[in-house]
């Protein structure tokens, strides 16, 4: 079960932020400033605003941290005060996971770098740019902090690395090798390189995200991290922790198809794997948080996906996509939309996909478009379909 | 044959792998079995040999026909033209 979580997101520099966003339907989407140079042609993203990193680390421990490992330390302080877990004990900190996903790593340092390197003539680049670099830093950053001792090491699966890393974690949890486990993604590669690169795959919206709407464009970069205090239900009913939600199941498949169109075969069977895992039937969930990225091909794909999972239920479900709000923030997007389910199963409400214009006739489902809708929540499922056809599922309870 | 056409020919067919000779103004991509992947390294292609930009999804460039790829690398060359004059 749940027994903290942290966030930090262009809709928030904390969770509870984050979530009211979510469900007033504020976009945190906005001009893009990160990627300095002129030439870059996309004129919006999600980015981490106002964000002072001097505010949150000593100058010597900024040193070692790109930005991907300073939004991972910041959840996770967030999560870790949440659940009141105390690793001052050292055997709690060798019963204790972490498993941070990210698609790109440190990518700002990596162009920092590369911008010394080639473009200023320096020859030289920091001496710390691998640790700043490696994908594992936001892991070992987060051990170190906290001083977790037990299996530690990053998960990267693009767009599903947030619930690849979350579906690890559980097992990890399940199989009693460890009693808790940190567990979410971190992403901040809006760097100029980049920034360019997905512009050349022209997948890249110029106005908007508008996940399954008539007239949508494509996708909108983000960065930002989730990170969640898993924990084995009796280490925690020993303690008297509070449960703020279950995380009942995992599905992961493999599309085994296009290195980048989505199959909707791939997604219903990662759908299908979760149900199964967590013991429930497709009539039992209430709201799905969708993969939603607003371009034409996933919303298309995965409104197919969830009419072959669901059937009759299909039209029946609450779906949503908060990337309309905060966009796509790629390896750590299902970490912050973990946020997005958390708070719907907690409070009943279903945050709304907004920036819809219109129904599109190949998604022809319920998606709450523009407005929050008020509905009992008890089960819901949070979908992640990557590039390369890696899809990841998590199907997650009310806490009881 | 003009030369922008000449040189759009022979960029789908280098990068596509295709012979040129199945190639004609009036054929679409997928007419010629290209996929999209292939379709976005023509349009990489084009955009290195003439050193111009095509527009992202804009409503005139139609970036799925032959007869959009030349008529949009006209325009942009056109379009330097003026800028340079």
């Amino acid at each position: 079960m749940i027994s903290g979580l942290g966030a930090i997101a262009p809709i928030g520099h904390d969770a509870a932020t984050c979530w009211q966003a979510m469900k007033e339907g504020r976009s945190g989407i906005g001009p893009i400033t990160l990627a300095a140079n002129k030439g870059v042609r996309v004129p919006i993203a999600g980015e981490v605003r106002q964000f002072q990193p001097q505010d949150h680390f000593a100058p010597k421990q900024l040193l070692q941290l790109d930005r991907v490992s300073q939004f991972a330390l910041l959840a996770a302080r967030e999560a870790i005060a949440q659940s009141q877990l105390n690793f001052q004990n050292p055997r709690l900190g060798s019963r204790t996971a972490v498993v941070i996903g990210t698609g790109a790593g440190g990518q700002i340092a990596q162009d920092e770098a590369s911008r010394a390197l080639y473009a200023s003539g320096d020859g030289r680049v920091h001496p710390l740019t691998i640790v700043r670099v490696m994908a594992n830093a936001p892991v070992s950053h987060v051990s170190m902090e906290f001083g977790i001792t037990g299996p530690s090491f990053a998960i990267t699966s693009a767009c599903a690395s947030a619930n690849h890393a979350l579906a690890v974690a559980c097992q990890i949890v399940r199989s009693g090798l460890v009693d808790v486990a940190i567990a979410g993604a971190a992403e901040a590669c809006l760097s100029f390189a980049m920034v360019k690169a997905w512009e050349a795959l022209r997948v890249l919206a110029d106005d908007a995200c508008r996940p399954f709407s008539a007239s949508r464009r494509g996708l909108v970069l983000a960065e930002g991290a989730g990170i969640f205090v898993l924990e084995a239900r009796e280490h925690a009913r020993a303690r008297g922790a509070t449960a703020l939600a279950e995380l009942a199941g995992v599905g992961m498949s493999a599309d085994a198809g296009d290195i980048v169109a989505p199959s909707a075969q791939g997604a219903a069977q990662a759908m299908r794997s979760a149900l199964r895992d967590a013991r429930l039937s497709p009539q039992d969930i209430d709201y799905v948080n969708a993969h939603g990225t607003g371009t034409v091909a996933n919303d298309i794909a995965e409104t197919r996906a969830l009419h072959d999972v669901f059937g009759r239920h299909a039209p029946k479900l609450a779906i949503s996509s908060t990337k309309s709000v905060h966009g796509h923030a790629l390896g750590a997007a299902g970490a912050i939309e973990l946020i997005a389910v958390c708070g719907a199963l907690r409070d009943d409400v279903i945050p709304p996909t907004i920036n819809f214009l219109g129904s599109d006739p190949q998604c022809d489902l319920d998606y709450t478009p523009n407005v929050a809708c008020e509905r009992k929540v008890t089960a819901a499922l949070s979908n992640s379909f990557a590039f390369g056809g890696l899809n990841a599922v998590v199907a997650l309870l009310r806490a009881r | 044959m003009s030369d922008v056409d000449a040189a759009v020919y022979d960029i789908i067919a280098d990068e596509a792998r295709i012979e040129r000779g199945t190639i004609s103004r009036a054929a679409t991509l997928k007419d010629l079995a290209i996929d999209s992947l292939d379709g976005l390294q023509i349009i990489f292609a084009i955009e290195k040999h003439y050193d111009i930009n095509l527009p992202d999804r804009s409503p005139q460039f139609d970036s799925e026909s032959v007869n959009g790829l030349i008529v949009a690398v006209e325009a942009a060359l056109a379009a330097r033209a003026t800028v340079a004059a």
